[in-house]
């Protein structure tokens, strides 16, 4: 009986210390997220191109959009992004000598047409396989203009999760079809887990 | 007498033995594996998507073939001379079109999913210390390979799992 009471004892134990999220400071927050060792960003290189995607929890967005520092429109801007899943999607060569719109262009055209399809209909080749169940389709997109600062070129997108899911905890596979350079479609799975053990930021 | 007995229980054991780890270290030296080239690349999952995402679009291209067929055949049956000549130039020209789109999107989706495929073959090769992978394809290259060899379905899941998973 002692023995049966001790297995419970360790695994209600365990359970509780595997529920308690650790708690990070704004550098260590964004230092988190970007590591790629905690599954949240997942590179890729397909044919001396490397794409990486990265996957923005809302508290890292605000971080962000704040210089790294928490004030007091912080909660209310967490809020407001509440029920989305945002994502970067970059893009450049593997050598990094030439921003993918310039890569192999014949003429200004050419370049003008590869910006506008990745202004305007980039977007139409992005999807997000949510929980294995819902296909959702963004609700946002931007191009980011670096003007050719960068070898590297990045889209950010969001999603609106299905209702009840206010945080993205459930499997998660981005899909992307990159149509311009011909690498075909690419798809990359962010685990339920990791999604999970984000750790809380402190305000 | 009973000596003699153990002796050769002994010499059994050892046969038995030595053929068990004969069979493990001929497993693990397996160098060779045989794939059916159009089996994989047929069951490759990206290929299914590419191939879905240009229907939509030949089928459309085969919606306006079809209305423009009809509308020939009324002009015939009317005996309207000028109406037959356009749109026979626009029935070759949208057949055209059609018949280009096709062979472009199967170039496309060859091209597309072999730069996915063979670096994915390479890495299985690497991971299960493969020698050698010969593709076979039904042309002749392998006349015949016994079960053992043939990595097929395990390969056809393996890059299925780095595709969808991105790995």
């Amino acid at each position: 009986m002692k023995k049966v009471i001790r297995c419970l004892l360790i695994t209600l134990l365990s359970w509780v210390l595997g529920a308690c999220k650790s708690r990070l400071a704004p550098d260590a927050y964004v230092g988190y997220v970007r590591n790629t060792k905690n599954g949240l960003v997942r590179n890729i290189s397909i044919a001396n191109w490397d794409y990486s995607f990265q996957f923005k929890p809302v508290d890292y967005m605000m971080l962000m959009e704040n210089k790294g520092e928490v004030n007091k429109d912080s909660k209310k801007r967490r809020e407001s992004l509440k029920g989305t899943a945002w994502f970067n999607i970059s893009f450049k060569r593997s050598d990094g000598t030439v921003s993918p719109l310039r890569y192999d262009l014949g003429s200004r055209e050419e370049y003008d047409s590869r910006y506008n399809y990745f202004l305007n209909q980039a977007v139409h080749t992005i999807r997000l396989l949510y929980n294995n169940t819902d296909t959702l389709r963004p609700i946002a997109y931007l191009f980011e203009n670096n003007f050719n600062l960068t070898p590297q070129e990045t889209m950010i997108v969001g999603f609106q999760l299905p209702k009840g899911h206010d945080n993205p905890e459930n499997d998660m596979q981005l899909s992307y079809d990159d149509q311009v350079y011909k690498n075909g479609i690419i798809k990359v799975k962010f685990k339920s887990e990791d999604l999970r053990s984000i750790p809380n930021l402190i305000y | 007498m009973k000596e003699g007995r153990i002796l050769f229980i002994s010499f059994l054991m050892c046969i038995a033995s030595g053929s068990v780890f004969y069979w493990m270290a001929e497993r693990q030296h397996k160098k060779i594996a045989v794939v059916d080239a159009v089996k994989l690349f047929d069951q490759f999952n990206m290929k299914k998507e590419m191939e879905a995402r240009e229907k939509t679009k030949l089928e459309l291209l085969n919606k306006r073939v079809d209305s423009i067929t009809t509308e020939l055949q009324l002009a015939k049956a009317s005996q309207n001379e000028d109406a037959i000549k356009r749109l026979s130039y626009t029935y070759n020209y949208i057949k055209g079109s059609m018949e280009n789109e096709f062979k472009q999107s199967n170039r496309d989706i060859n091209e597309q999913v072999w730069k996915r495929l063979n670096p994915a073959l390479d890495e299985y090769g690497r991971k299960h210390n493969l020698h050698l992978i010969i593709g076979a394809n039904g042309m002749g290259s392998v006349l015949y390979n016994d079960e053992y060899y043939d990595l097929t379905s395990e390969l056809i899941k393996f890059v299925n799992k780095k595709y969808e998973e991105g790995n």
